[in-house]
């Protein structure tokens, strides 16, 4: 018997330092998809292959804007809820809901998931300051190109035990002058939410600047993406000097990619 | 890929071919040609080439690199009348460059913990990395100061000495700036940024005059084996990097960048509203890095002075350079004089004896030429040689051999600052990010770099720096 759920991997620039209490690894961060608890391990592993996936093969950002304290009456955990495009948010909706359905109806569930996806990344385990965690930095970019089958081993350690990978939103690639990000997107206004929230995975204090744009070319999404460093340098400076106008979308299967150059 | 051919020691030829308006002309040694990292730059000195109006050659310096458009460590000059400028041929940091100052003091004699105190007072007094200077926000009359000004308007705050003018480029002001072809974006980009480091590779460096190597203009500039120095590199800031960009936004609206290979080529006629333009936007941007590099060392000067008891007058600022600018400078072309629009992108002008627009020290020496290395290693003081077909320039660095990326992973888990004092060097910085990306081990070695400069009669070793306390940003 193992405990298990389904995550996805939570990637980001944590904020460093965060609150003392018992903090999750940064590397073991993750937000829950659906949770299972003790089960039999051999009779899942045999039955993975029919398990149901991600309808989307692409990763996804999102930006971590509240506290949570969970559950309400009687925290045991703080947490970072997370917000994702409308788009997105319903996707993984319905995903978790396809997938905790999957899982009572092969009996690794006694009822049936009723209460509503809420996407969160737990830090830490009480004991917390209250007072403390609710003052740590929001507004924070998060990645997500994993999703991860984890067993729970006690005392905050968590193990990946299987996984399936997505194509990640962004990568970062060697450059020799500056920076350079493989970026990918289904269309334009993801290409230019993930191009920023690459520059976010550089600078994450960045996020409060952040917002969803409706970039109908790719002079568009530079622009806009200037226009936010513009913004970011001004008020609280930032690292970058300005996206350059290097490299052409390409297509990728269903996916658009582009090479996005920041001279920093 | 490219067939150079060798003209004399340190310097090969591009030749003419399809498109290129003019040749190529490389200066780099033998050993480095071989290097794969070469193969991209090359092929941006060829685009170069491609532009209207370009004079003589299309050159690339010893430390040349992967730009935006123009490499970096490009130079290239245009008719005044026909040709073209171009912000990618400056760089977003316009006027990034560098100031040296020199101390008499031997920086042996100074204690241990006279030094880290020195090194902790300039970490307080100047920021550095991803902010703000501390002055209070510049405003549109600052702004209108600093551009017809240039560094002369710090001097009048207060920050350092009149004289520090005359041992600066173009005097600390680069004429032609005018306000209104600045956006109000660009101001309120850099309103709080004078007088700050900014992030990335720009740094204060601390250390020895380690060696002479060129005694009588060494002795000239007064310099000595064992003086202390104080090498600054900075730039514009979110001011220049503003313009940079809104024009470059401008000139691709425009369609100013349609059938070029690459649209960080997008360029202007001089003589156009467009070019003017930018011209005017380009001169302020350059007026506010004098500035800024002008307070840094007021703060620097002021450290000295809480710390070691070292007057203002006696960090004695040698000389300060520009190098990513574009200026209207009169060569000869064919025998004639003519008036060119030259583009030095990561280079330095390197104009040699009798030149009037140098002080009367530098022209009888020529001009000093100023080449950081790597906070580990060493940097370098030159004497500018004014190679006419280089349209007097020089190398402006050491340039990258290792990416960002590369550079985290090799010191990735390694305790970055007790590497570095093993190497003699104290660091500082508000990132370990910074550090990491910055290590020796991620720029060529200058000395080889320097050595094709000297060989290719570019400029002439004058003094090795030995950097041993140092601020990143």
């Amino acid at each position: 018997m193992k405990r298990l759920f389904f995550a996805f991997e939570a990637l980001a620039n944590w904020p460093n330092p965060l609150p003392r209490g018992r903090l999750l690894k940064e590397e073991e961060r993750h937000m829950t998809a659906a949770f299972i608890g003790a089960t039999d391990w051999e009779k899942l592993e045999s039955e993975l292959p029919d398990l149901p996936l991600p309808p989307f093969t692409l990763g996804f950002c999102g930006l971590c804007q509240d506290i949570l304290f969970l559950p309400p009456h009687h925290p045991r955990v703080v947490a970072y809820k997370a917000y994702f495009s409308p788009a997105t948010q319903q996707s993984l909706a319905d995903f978790a809901s396809r997938l905790n359905q999957w899982l009572y109806e092969h009996a690794y569930l006694k009822k049936p998931e009723t209460r509503p996806f809420l996407p969160h990344i737990t830090l830490a385990r009480s004991p917390f300051d209250y007072k403390k965690w609710k003052k740590i930095p929001t507004h924070w970019p998060v990645a997500f190109h994993r999703l991860k089958l984890y067993e729970s081993l006690g005392e905050l350690r968590y193990q990946p035990i299987w996984q399936k990978e997505l194509t990640p939103p962004f990568e970062e690639r060697e450059h020799t002058a500056d920076i350079e990000f493989l970026i990918h997107g289904r269309d334009l206004p993801e290409l230019f939410r993930h191009s920023a929230f690459a520059l976010l995975s550089r600078f994450p204090e960045g996020g409060a600047f952040y917002r969803d744009q409706a970039p109908d070319s790719m002079d568009e999404i530079i622009f806009l993406l200037n226009d936010w460093i513009r913004q970011m340098d001004g008020e609280i400076g930032c690292p970058f000097k300005a996206v350059s106008w290097h490299g052409k979308i390409e297509e990728e299967g269903n996916l658009m990619k582009w090479e996005m150059i920041v001279d920093v | 890929m490219f067939n150079l051919k060798k003209l004399k020691p340190a310097t090969f030829l591009m030749e003419q071919g399809e498109k290129m308006r003019v040749p190529g002309l490389i200066f780099m040694n033998d050993q480095s040609l071989q290097d794969p990292l070469f193969e991209e730059p090359l092929k941006q000195v060829r685009n170069v080439s491609t532009l209207p109006g370009i004079v003589g050659y299309s050159i690339a310096m010893p430390d040349i690199h992967w730009g935006y458009g123009f490499p970096i460590g490009g130079v290239a000059a245009f008719d005044a009348e026909t040709g073209v400028i171009s912000p990618g041929g400056v760089g977003y940091d316009i006027n990034c460059g560098v100031r040296v100052a020199i101390i008499k003091e031997p920086f042996q004699s100074i204690p241990s913990s006279q030094k880290q105190a020195l090194l902790k007072a300039i970490f307080r007094k100047v920021p550095s990395g991803v902010g703000m200077g501390e002055s209070p926000p510049l405003t549109q009359a600052d702004y209108k100061a600093i551009v017809s000004k240039g560094a002369k308007w710090s001097i009048e705050q207060g920050y350092g000495l009149d004289i520090d003018l005359e041992f600066m480029e173009s005097h600390g002001n680069i004429s032609g700036g005018d306000m209104a072809a600045v956006s109000q974006h660009a101001q309120d980009r850099g309103a709080k940024q004078l007088g700050s480091i900014g992030s990335g590779n720009h740094f204060v460096e601390i250390g020895e005059v380690q060696s002479i190597l060129l005694p009588d203009v060494a002795a000239a500039w007064g310099i000595a084996k064992g003086d202390t120095y104080v090498l600054i590199h900075s730039g514009s800031r979110g001011f220049g990097h503003q313009i940079c960009q809104e024009t470059l936004d401008l000139f691709v609206q425009k369609g100013l960048a349609d059938n070029l290979v690459d649209k960080q080529l997008a360029c202007a006629p001089i003589k156009s509203s467009e070019g003017q333009n930018y011209f005017k936007a380009m001169a302020a941007a350059a007026n506010y890095a004098f500035n800024n590099r002008q307070q840094i060392l007021h703060s620097v000067r002021q450290a000295f002075k809480h710390v070691l008891h070292i007057p203002e007058e006696e960090v004695r600022l040698l000389y300060d350079v520009c190098h990513n600018i574009a200026k209207f400078e009169t060569h000869l072309v064919d025998g004639n004089p003519k008036k060119l629009c030259v583009h030095r992108k990561g280079a330095t002008r390197a104009f040699g004896p009798g030149n009037p627009e140098l002080n009367t020290l530098f022209q009888a020496t020529g001009q000093p030429v100023l080449v950081p290395g790597d906070m580990g290693r060493a940097s370098y003081i030159m004497v500018g040689s004014a190679l006419p077909q280089s349209w007097c320039s020089a190398c402006h660095g050491a340039g990258r051999a290792r990416s960002r990326v590369q550079s985290m992973k090799t010191w990735k888990d390694r305790n970055l600052f007790d590497y570095m004092k093993s190497i003699g060097v104290t660091v500082m910085a508000h990132s370990i990010r910074t550090i990491a990306e910055e290590m020796p081990d991620a720029y060529k070695n200058v000395d080889e770099v320097v050595q094709a400069v000297q060989e290719a009669e570019l400029a002439k070793m004058v003094a090795r720096l030995k950097p041993e306390l140092v601020i990143k940003g």
